[in-house]
């Protein structure tokens, strides 16, 4: 068993994460081999299905293996057949944790999110619309990465803060391209996936979250802030697990949507067709951010 | 008009900036309600009658009875098409 940290809590595994820094002290989370003991949710072809309440379920990928995760402390992963290590570690480190973090009562949002002058701004929308790829770019501009694909939300000081999480950020060949980077130097996230895994500076400490921007490529302008009400909307529709939130804890979860809408300015982002102009974006968010270089 | 009506169990809602946000939680929708859709919506937590709905906005929104009557069953009609509306027998 290895100790590792992501997301502010320290990780016992026996599934070797080494994207995650180590740890030391008592893990507060145990991740290992064994046999799923509740019951299993029926596994669908290129879906990963949950099964379970608030508090404990099993999560399945196909070709993978079922997971077991209780009280956001307990993991037990039970692989399936010959299935890929690299495979088993991305779902770990992603639908996973994800759980587990919400077992604990996080918020946690399909976005990506990065540090500046210390205060997190995420960016959300759906698959593919560059999240990532935004978050790299200003990791090129010497701003740190909080979090790539699940940006989890604590709720327990006053503020809103996000804990930072896995220190890479997962980019199409095309995305790595568009950055300046060589796609052919970095491993992909694992073999059932184009994209690749490229390390990144990660944030110290849980930056407090102070804005958000809704990728939305149909918008005709730049950036435009939008209501308490309609960024609400937005939360829940780019919550991490939205297929099974209504399993998971919706009440909760809208509560912490709304709670957070009140709390950040939520703008929504135009996005143009090109990747290329991911740097036109960022100097949009920069200017608009009043950070400008 | 003596028609008992209450918010689906299905349906979830939170309050922001002094607006209902409701999530139809099998179907997956969500919606916005304005200040007086916010004000009926929370009237619908416990079974009521529809006619109380309608005094209650008229004593509290400048509005004419037949105005309100229109304006509080046609949102109701729209709650209930988006499976947000139970009946009670």
């Amino acid at each position: 068993m290895t100790t590792y940290r992501a997301y502010g809590i320290s990780i016992a595994s026996e599934v070797p994460l080494p994207p995650l820094p180590l740890a030391d002290g008592e893990p507060e989370v145990s991740i290992r081999s064994g046999r799923v003991t509740l019951p299993r949710p029926i596994v669908r072809p290129g879906m990963t299905s949950f099964r379970g309440g608030a508090k404990d379920g099993v999560l399945a990928t196909p070709g993978l293996a079922f997971v077991q995760i209780r009280h956001g402390r307990e993991v037990i992963v039970e692989s399936v057949g010959d299935a890929s290590e690299g495979g088993i570690r991305a779902m770990v480190l992603g639908p996973v944790l994800a759980i587990v973090l919400s077992q604990r009562g996080l918020m946690t949002l399909h976005a990506s999110a990065i540090a500046v002058n210390g205060q997190a701004i995420a960016f959300m929308g759906d698959a593919g619309w560059g999240k990532s790829t935004l978050a790299a770019a200003f990791h090129g501009r010497g701003r740190p990465l909080v979090a790539d694909d699940v940006v989890a939300v604590s709720f327990e000081q006053r503020e809103p803060r996000v804990p930072p999480a896995v220190p890479q950020v997962r980019l199409t060949p095309e995305a790595l391209d568009a950055l300046g980077d060589d796609p052919a130097r970095f491993p992909t996230v694992w073999e059932g996936t184009l994209k690749r895994a490229r390390p990144v500076e990660i944030a110290g400490e849980p930056p407090v979250l102070s804005r958000v921007y809704v990728l939305a490529p149909e918008a005709r302008t730049p950036i435009t802030p939008i209501t308490a009400s309609e960024a609400t909307i937005e939360f829940v529709r780019h919550s991490y697990a939205v297929r099974s939130l209504h399993q998971t804890a919706p009440a909760r979860y809208l509560d912490q949507a709304g709670q957070l809408a009140r709390t950040v300015q939520v703008l929504r982002l135009g996005r143009p067709g090109q990747l290329r102009d991911v740097h036109e974006l960022a100097d949009a968010i920069e200017q608009d951010l009043g950070v400008a270089s | 008009m003596s028609t008992r009506v209450a918010a689906a169990d299905d349906a979830i809602s939170t309050e922001v900036a002094g607006e209902a946000v409701i999530l139809h939680l099998e179907d997956g929708v969500y919606f916005g309600l304005n200040e007086v859709g916010s004000r009926v919506w929370g009237l619908l937590t416990e079974p009521v009658r529809v006619d109380h709905v309608c005094t209650v906005i008229e004593g509290e929104y400048e509005v004419d009875t037949e105005t309100c009557r229109q304006d509080v069953l046609r949102l109701l009609g729209e709650l209930a098409d988006h499976d947000l509306l139970r009946v009670v027998e």
